[in-house]
């Protein structure tokens, strides 16, 4: 069998949420495993980011997927909640290594099954806030900003350092050279044409998964898994709108106006943002009223890797 | 594992379900008591985030009378760790949740709150 290319997503439902079930939830929850077995090594930028964050911080991972995650938090003495959406997924996300129990025995990961747009944690309860490759599985522009307010309405919001983070990390429609993803084939092909001409690229996408043929099984299975590919400057404006839905003033890079927040006013900071290996990824930070910008640490892109 | 921490954490999320949608009630509760390493500078850092009430009113729903009806405002050590044994140890491996508010019955199963909501439920 040829290997399956991307092809562009016709919504199967005019309703979002019926569309995603089938060409998001239904997939994850029939490859769970197999997607786990492919799942282990942390993206550095993010092993990056969680190293910065204060020990004994308590996080949230929107979208955790398996969890790896957890493991890589807990190796830094943070403490990190895995929501999904997958059964599946989240069983294998309690069972990472990485959390102590007593006598040198593993300890559970604390999991919670909701959607990426989940509203109900109480305000102010984690100190930072990743979703890795979640979002793009969302199929409305306005779904995707609501998995973003979601995000920022439970950080803790401080007057004072150290303030809360998030991270944010999404597939990429510009595609590296070295990409394996191959996302350059997708292409519209009018039916009943066996070739496929020159055609637009399209940022909606199914991805298709293989999964080998099981025990009594003769063929394998491709899972088709909706994708939206976001542009350049399209994961900041997802979050700058998301923060105006959530009543912040948004703060971009050294801006200075901090000076004029008054004390009860809610501030958004992009503090970097960048391009790498084929995913666009925006780190930030939130609090309240005049910005405290001394002992200024840098942003995990310091190194000079992902400004993009 | 539901642990008082998180359930601490978690309100109902119905559309329009703004009244007394926290804390959720646990009922038909399967709960397994893990020792787990003291870890009392977590739990100090935790206490500015914590709702005193609801983990009190909680805890003693589930048969742990250890902590006072009012916040201690300096905790002392003895202290931090029944707050530990109630926050960290306490797992709600199977039940449910219910909203006082709405009525709406969150399950636990597995150790894992399904928070899901059908659409129509959700709020925007």
């Amino acid at each position: 069998m040829p290997k399956p290319v991307p092809t562009p997503y016709i919504p199967p439902s005019t309703d979002p949420s019926i569309a995603e079930q089938s060409t998001v939830h239904d997939v994850y929850e029939a490859i769970a495993p197999h997607f786990s077995q492919t799942r282990h090594k942390p993206w550095p930028l993010i092993d990056r980011f969680l190293s910065s964050q204060p020990p004994l911080s308590l996080g949230l991972d929107s979208g955790a997927g398996n969890g790896k995650y957890l493991v890589t938090a807990g190796s830094y003495g943070l403490d990190l909640i895995a929501l999904d959406r997958s059964a599946g997924l989240l069983d294998i996300a309690r069972r990472q290594s990485g959390r102590k129990g007593v006598n040198g025995d593993e300890a559970l990961w604390e999991c919670v099954r909701a959607d990426l747009g989940f509203k109900g944690w109480r305000q102010g309860v984690f100190d930072f806030a990743i979703s890795i490759a979640a979002i793009h599985h969302l199929s409305t522009p306005l779904r995707r900003q609501e998995a973003v307010q979601a995000l920022l309405q439970p950080l803790r919001h401080s007057s004072k350092r150290p303030y809360a983070r998030f991270m944010i990390y999404v597939w990429a429609y510009e595609q590296g050279a070295a990409s394996r993803r191959k996302m350059g084939a997708v292409a519209v092909v009018p039916d009943g044409q066996t070739e496929s001409a020159e055609v637009d690229k399209v940022q909606d996408v199914l991805v298709p998964w293989v999964l080998q043929a099981q025990e009594g099984q003769t063929e394998s299975q491709v899972f088709q898994r909706y994708y939206h590919l976001f542009v350049a400057g399209e994961l900041r404006d997802l979050v700058s709108s998301a923060a105006e839905a959530e009543g912040y003033r948004v703060l971009q890079g050294d801006d200075r106006s901090g000076g004029c927040l008054r004390g009860t006013d809610k501030w958004l900071r992009i503090r970097a943002e960048g391009w790498e290996a084929d995913n666009w990824w925006i780190e930030g930070e939130v609090g309240l009223g005049e910005v405290d910008r001394q002992d200024e640490r840098t942003p995990v892109e310091a190194d000079g890797n992902g400004q993009g | 594992m539901v642990r008082l921490i998180t359930h601490n954490m978690l309100a109902c999320h119905v559309r329009n379900c703004n009244k007394d949608n926290f804390p959720l009630i646990f009922s038909e509760v399967e709960l397994v008591i893990r020792e787990t390493p003291e870890n009392l500078d977590f739990i100090r850092r935790f206490l500015p985030k914590l709702d005193w009430t609801a983990l009190v009113d909680t805890a003693r729903s589930l048969g742990d009378t250890t902590l006072p009806d009012e916040q201690p405002v300096e905790m002392t050590d003895d202290q931090l760790r029944a707050l530990h044994h109630v926050l960290m140890e306490m797992h709600v491996e199977e039940g449910n949740m219910t909203c006082r508010g709405c009525g709406h019955v969150y399950p636990i199963s597995n150790g894992i709150p399904n928070m899901l909501l059908a659409e129509h439920e959700v709020g925007r």
